[in-house]
C-alpha cells in the first residue's frame, strides 16, 4: 500500500466562463512528499491557472474548475472555504511571482511574516520575533533584525525573494508552489532561489516549480511536465526529458533555448 | 514618520493654519472684541477703527467677532459630519470592494444614483421632513454627500485589490475582515485623507449655501457661509464684507489641502524607491 501523495491532481479542467476556453485541460499530475515537479511552458499554456486552482485563488464566477485536486487524499476543491484557509499559509503554502510587488506596501517586514504566524498559531506572539530571525537567518539574511524593521520598498528585489522564500518556509508547509519564482531575478539571484527552493525539498516538504526557463528546470532538476495549450505533452525525469525528448513540441522548445544561448556566446566571442 | 513629516514645509503650513484657525474656534468668547450677536442700527457699515478692527456688517454687528465665531460654527457643523462620513465611506467602501459579485454591483448602483441627485434636493427634502436644526442640517449633508465617500474609498480599494500582497495576503491565510482591517484601510488611508482634507472645503461650502438658503440654520448665526451670502447686498458699497468670510474659506480650505497633500507624499513610502 502506498501513502498517499501530497498532491495528487485528476483530471483538472480549468474553463473560463465567458468565452468557454478551456486554459488547463484534463491535468493530471502527482507529487510526493521530499520531490519536485517542474512545470515548462511558453506564456498563457495555464502554469499559473494549475498553480491558482491548486491554491484556490480562481475566482468561481469567472472559472469552472472540475475534477480533483487531492491535498495528503482531501479533495480542497470540495473543501469549504473557510477549512481551505486553514490550510494555505501554513501546509500548503506560495511564492508568487514579482518579490517586489508581494508586499503590503505599509507594513513593516517583520510585522507582515508575524501575521502568518499568528493567523495560524504556529507560535506565540511572544516567541515570533524569534522564530522569524532565526527562519530569515536560514534564508541566507545576515542581518534579520533590520530587515524586519524595514518597508518592503527599502530592500532590493532578491532579498525580497528571500524574505518570501522564509516566509514560505517557516511554518513548515508540506505543499510549497512556486509560480515563476526567478522571473523578476538576475541570474545570481534565481540560482539561489532555485537552490533554497531544493533545501526545502531536502527538509520533505513537496515542491511544485512553474517555469519557462530551461535552466532553472535543470537545476532544480526532480520530475518535469511540459505543458502546451492547457494540455500535459510530456512527463518523465528533467534529466531524461531534457536530453531525450520524445514530443515535436519539447524538441522545438529546446532547440529554441539552445539557438537563442548560442546566439549570445557567439555575440560574445 | 514624525520627522519625515516635519521635514516638509507643506504639512507644517498646513498644520499651523488648521491649528490657528481650531485655537480660534475654541478661544473664540476670549479673543473676540464684542458679542457677535449684537445689533446696533446706528453703527452699521463702520469703517475699521480701534474699537471695530475690520468694522460692522449691515446690522452694526462687530465683523471680526462674527468671523472669529464663524471659525467655531465652521468647524464644528463641518468635522464631526466628516467623521461620520469617513467611517461610513470606510467601512462600506473596503466591504463592497473585497467582496465584489453581486453585493458589490448592487452597492455601487446605490451610490450612482444617489450620486444622480443634486445634494440640495436631498437636503431640502430631509429638512423639509425633519425641521431645521444643527442635527437635522448636519444629517442632510451626511445624505448628500455619503454615496460620494463610499464610491471614492471603492475606487481607491479596488485598485489595491488588484496589487499583489492582497494575494499574497491571502494566499497566507488572510481571511476577509483581517484584510480589510490590516491590509486596505492601512494602504487607501493616505489618499483618503486627501480626498477627506477637500472634503472639509467643500462641507463648510454646503453647509453655508444651506444656511443661506434658510435650511439648518438660524438667520443671523456668524457662520461664514451665510455672512458672505448677508453681505451680497452691499457688495457694490461694501466689498470688504464678502472678502473677509471668503478669504476665511479659502485659508481654512487650503490649510487643510495643504496638510492632506504633504500627509500623502508622507504616508506613501513605496514612491521614494525611484
Amino acid at each position: 500500500m502506498n501513502i498517499p501523495a501530497t498532491v495528487d491532481i485528476r483530471n483538472l479542467c480549468v474553463m473560463h466562463r465567458k468565452s468557454g476556453y478551456l486554459l488547463v485541460d484534463s491535468l493530471s499530475l502527482s507529487i510526493s512528499h521530499g520531490s519536485s515537479l517542474v512545470i515548462l511552458g511558453q506564456s498563457g499554456c495555464g502554469k499559473t491557472m494549475t498553480c491558482r486552482a491548486i491554491i484556490g485563488l480562481l475566482d468561481r464566477n469567472k472559472f469552472h474548475v472540475s475534477g480533483s485536486i487531492a491535498f495528503e487524499g482531501t479533495d480542497l476543491l470540495a473543501m469549504k472555504r473557510q477549512e481551505r484557509r486553514a490550510l494555505y499559509g501554513k501546509e500548503i503554502a506560495m511564492i508568487p511571482q514579482n518579490p517586489m510587488t508581494a508586499f503590503d506596501p505599509s507594513m513593516r517586514i517583520g510585522a507582515q511574516m508575524q501575521e502568518t504566524l499568528l493567523i495560524h498559531g504556529v507560535v506565540a506572539r511572544n516567541r515570533a520575533k524569534q522564530y522569524i530571525e532565526e527562519a530569515l537567518r536560514q534564508a541566507g539574511l545576515d542581518d534579520p533584525r533590520r530587515v524586519c524593521h524595514s518597508y518592503p520598498y527599502m530592500m532590493s528585489g532578491g532579498m525580497l525573494q528571500r524574505v518570501l522564500i522564509a516566509m514560505a518556509s517557516m511554518t513548515s508547509p508540506r505543499l510549497v508552489v512556486a509560480d515563476e519564482p526567478t522571473t523578476a531575478l538576475d541570474v545570481v539571484h534565481a540560482d539561489a532561489t532555485v537552490d533554497s527552493f531544493k533545501e526545502i525539498r531536502k527538509r520533505g516538504a513537496a515542491v511544485l516549480l512553474v517555469t519557462h526557463d530551461f535552466s532553472v528546470a535543470s537545476r532544480m532538476g526532480g520530475d518535469l511536465l511540459v505543458m502546451k495549450d492547457g494540455k500535459l505533452v510530456e512527463q518523465g525525469r528533467t534529466e531524461t526529458l531534457l536530453t531525450h525528448p520524445e514530443q515535436l513540441y519539447t524538441k522545438a522548445l529546446l532547440a529554441a533555448c539552445r539557438l537563442s544561448s548560442a546566439h549570445i556566446t557567439e555575440e560574445v566571442c | 514618520m514624525d520627522r519625515k513629516l516635519s521635514k516638509h514645509l507643506q504639512a507644517i503650513a498646513g498644520l499651523i493654519i488648521i491649528f490657528g484657525i481650531v485655537l480660534t474656534a475654541l478661544f473664540a468668547p476670549a479673543i473676540a472684541p464684542h458679542d457677535p450677536t449684537e445689533i446696533d442700527l446706528a453703527r452699521k457699515f463702520l469703517p475699521p477703527s480701534e474699537d471695530y478692527p475690520l468694522g460692522t456688517d449691515q446690522l452694526g454687528r462687530c465683523e471680526l467677532s462674527r468671523l472669529i465665531f464663524g471659525a467655531r460654527h465652521s468647524l464644528a457643523i463641518s468635522l464631526p459630519i466628516l467623521s461620520i462620513l469617513a467611517i461610513i465611506g470606510l467601512t462600506i467602501g473596503t466591504f463592497g470592494a473585497s467582496i465584489g459579485g453581486k453585493t458589490d454591483r448592487i452597492l455601487t448602483m446605490v451610490c450612482d444614483i444617489f450620486v444622480s441627485f443634486p445634494s440640495l434636493i436631498i437636503a431640502v427634502a430631509v429638512i423639509g421632513i425633519l425641521g431645521n436644526g444643527l442635527e437635522n442640517l448636519s444629517l442632510a449633508v451626511v445624505m448628500a454627500m455619503w454615496a460620494w465617500f463610499i464610491r471614492t474609498v471603492h475606487a481607491y480599494t479596488m485598485v489595491e485589490m488588484g496589487k499583489d500582497y492582497v494575494l499574497a495576503a491571502r494566499i497566507c491565510g488572510c481571511g476577509p475582515a483581517k484584510l480589510i482591517i490590516r491590509h486596505l484601510i492601512p494602504n487607501i488611508l493616505p489618499q483618503f485623507f486627501v480626498y477627506l482634507s477637500t472634503g472639509v472645503a467643500s462641507s463648510i461650502l454646503m453647509v453655508s449655501s444651506f444656511a443661506f438658503l434658510g435650511l439648518g440654520l438660524p438667520h443671523g448665526v456668524s457662520e461664514w457661509g451665510a455672512m458672505l451670502n448677508e453681505a451680497r447686498s452691499s457688495l457694490y458699497s461694501h466689498p470688504s464684507l464678502l472678502i473677509y468670510p471668503g478669504s476665511c474659506i479659502l485659508v481654512t480650505a487650503a490649510g487643510f489641502n495643504l496638510f492632506g497633500e504633504a500627509l500623502r507624499d508622507t504616508l506613501l513610502p513605496e514612491e521614494e524607491t525611484i
